[in-house]
């Protein structure tokens, strides 16, 4: 939540309070984008739009409020709109279903993977788990992902991805379940499950 | 329950989400008899773990320091009070010792240069108000233009873009003929920043007088001052004008469109 004498000292240019609220939600919004779109620079770009929303006189001046939930869902919902017209734009709302047989790594991704190599050979594994998964979720149609990015991804709570995506409770969770099945399909043969650990699960539930 | 009546309700299953009891309890007995649904629901929760180590990994994810820095720049810029605006300890931070060095060496070339053009006949004459000579040098590659000016303390700018407000035009030095109305190139269509500060760490003399020298830089210099900058033209030349003491070193910047 954002007060209104903080709001009062970003528009009178302080850099202090703006700064504080630019690096408690700026990581989330990086993050949000980069899976929503595989794309670094998008991912930036979007970052600082959303700032620059809140920065602009007259832009966004009565754009939040209390009564619009959290200042994080906020600026996530205000990215989500940035970021499905720049996909629009691209022409590319299902932008990688046919290139998952390939690695598509963005820079810091590339970076990451590079600096593991010489990690044992389980985290090899597990890495290349990881970006099986980045790039199944990046496949999903948009409504699946951004549904499994704000939820499993981000850990918010389903009223407020309801709150970001403009729907109900019930179609967030229908959203969910029909997201995460899809990615269990894709990426069938890239966890396999052996038959103790199924076990194991059904004791739990049981 | 069948397999499919089942498959609904995996999800909150697999996550311990709460759920209606008599279903629950259905759910269960069909899960003892069924090995498929077993295992689909074991496949679930792997991915639930998956997905939370994608989480994990993804924490350290942000968008980089240029963001944040340009962000700045556009607060300073926008910002109604101009007392707040990027002062000499707002600089402090600023890694500008490789362009201040670098624009002091484009100063000194354009100063030799100059020299050594008056030598051929230039001259600049220091003794009226505002003197402008503009030469065609190729010292910073490209055009290069010298006024020497008074330095007049002049209000504070706002730190946006705007269009060069020097209306009056310029006259040669000639103290004996009346002067002759000059403008020089393009002057009427420059769009100028402000004067940006190269050395705000350091305490200098106060600047009495000095030169206006127009310089060729790359776009890349507008970064270091917090403008964005296409890094496909970060190599494409843009004019300035840096302002030199008479101690010749450079003071400020200003860049031109």
């Amino acid at each position: 939540m954002i007060d209104e004498q903080r709001w009062k000292e970003i528009r009178a240019g302080r850099e202090e309070p703006f700064l504080e609220l630019y690096h408690e939600h700026q990581g989330g919004i990086f993050r949000f984008t980069l899976r929503m779109a595989g794309d670094e620079a998008m991912a930036e770009d979007v970052v600082q739009e959303v700032f620059l929303c809140l920065i602009r006189p007259g832009v966004d001046q009565t754009g939040y409020g209390p009564q619009r939930g959290s200042l994080a869902s906020y600026l996530c919902g205000v990215a989500r709109n940035m970021v499905r017209a720049r996909l629009r734009a691209r022409g590319r709302l299902h932008p990688l279903a046919d290139q998952e047989d390939g690695k598509n790594f963005t820079n810091r991704e590339q970076r990451e993977w590079e600096c593991d190599l010489a990690t044992p050979h389980d985290d090899l594994i597990r890495r290349e788990t990881i970006d099986s998964v980045r790039q199944a979720v990046l496949a999903l149609p948009e409504h699946y992902r951004e549904a499994i990015i704000l939820c499993d991804l981000h850990e918010m709570s389903y009223q407020e991805v309801a709150q970001i995506l403009g729907c109900s409770l019930g179609t967030v969770r229908s959203r969910l379940h029909r997201g995460r099945l899809l990615l269990l399909d894709r990426l069938r043969g890239e966890m396999p499950v052996t038959q103790s650990e199924a076990e194991r699960s059904v004791k739990e539930v049981i | 329950m069948n397999c499919d009546q089942v498959l609904s309700h995996l999800t909150e299953l697999a996550l311990r989400e709460p759920m209606d009891a008599v279903r629950q309890t259905e759910c269960q007995a069909h899960l003892v008899a069924c090995s498929n649904c077993r295992h689909r629901l074991a496949e679930i929760e792997s991915l639930q773990r998956t997905l939370r180590q994608v989480a994990e990994a993804d924490r350290r994810l942000e968008a980089s320091p240029g963001v944040e820095q340009r962000l700045l720049a556009a607060l300073r810029a926008e910002s109604p009070d101009l007392k707040v605006r990027p002062g000499i300890a707002g600089w402090g931070s600023f890694p500008l010792w490789r362009l201040v060095a670098g624009l002091l060496l484009v100063a000194g070339l354009a100063l030799s240069y100059l020299g050594y053009q008056s030598k051929l006949g230039w001259q600049i004459d220091t003794g009226t108000e505002r003197t402008v000579v503009a030469t065609s040098g190729t010292a910073v590659e490209g055009e290069t233009t010298v006024e020497t000016v008074p330095v007049v303390r002049q209000p504070r700018h706002t730190g946006q873009v705007a269009r060069d407000s020097r209306s009056r035009p310029r006259v040669l030095a000639d103290s004996k003929s009346r002067p002759v109305p000059v403008v020089t190139r393009d002057e009427a269509e420059e769009v100028l920043t402000d004067y940006l500060p190269l050395n705000p760490g350091q305490r200098l003399h106060p600047l009495e007088r000095g030169q206006l020298i127009r310089v060729t830089v790359p776009r890349s210099t507008l970064g270091s001052f917090g403008f964005p900058v296409n890094p496909e033209m970060a190599m494409t030349p843009v004019k300035a004008d840096l302002v030199v003491g008479e101690d010749g070193l450079a003071r400020a910047i200003r860049f031109i469109k």
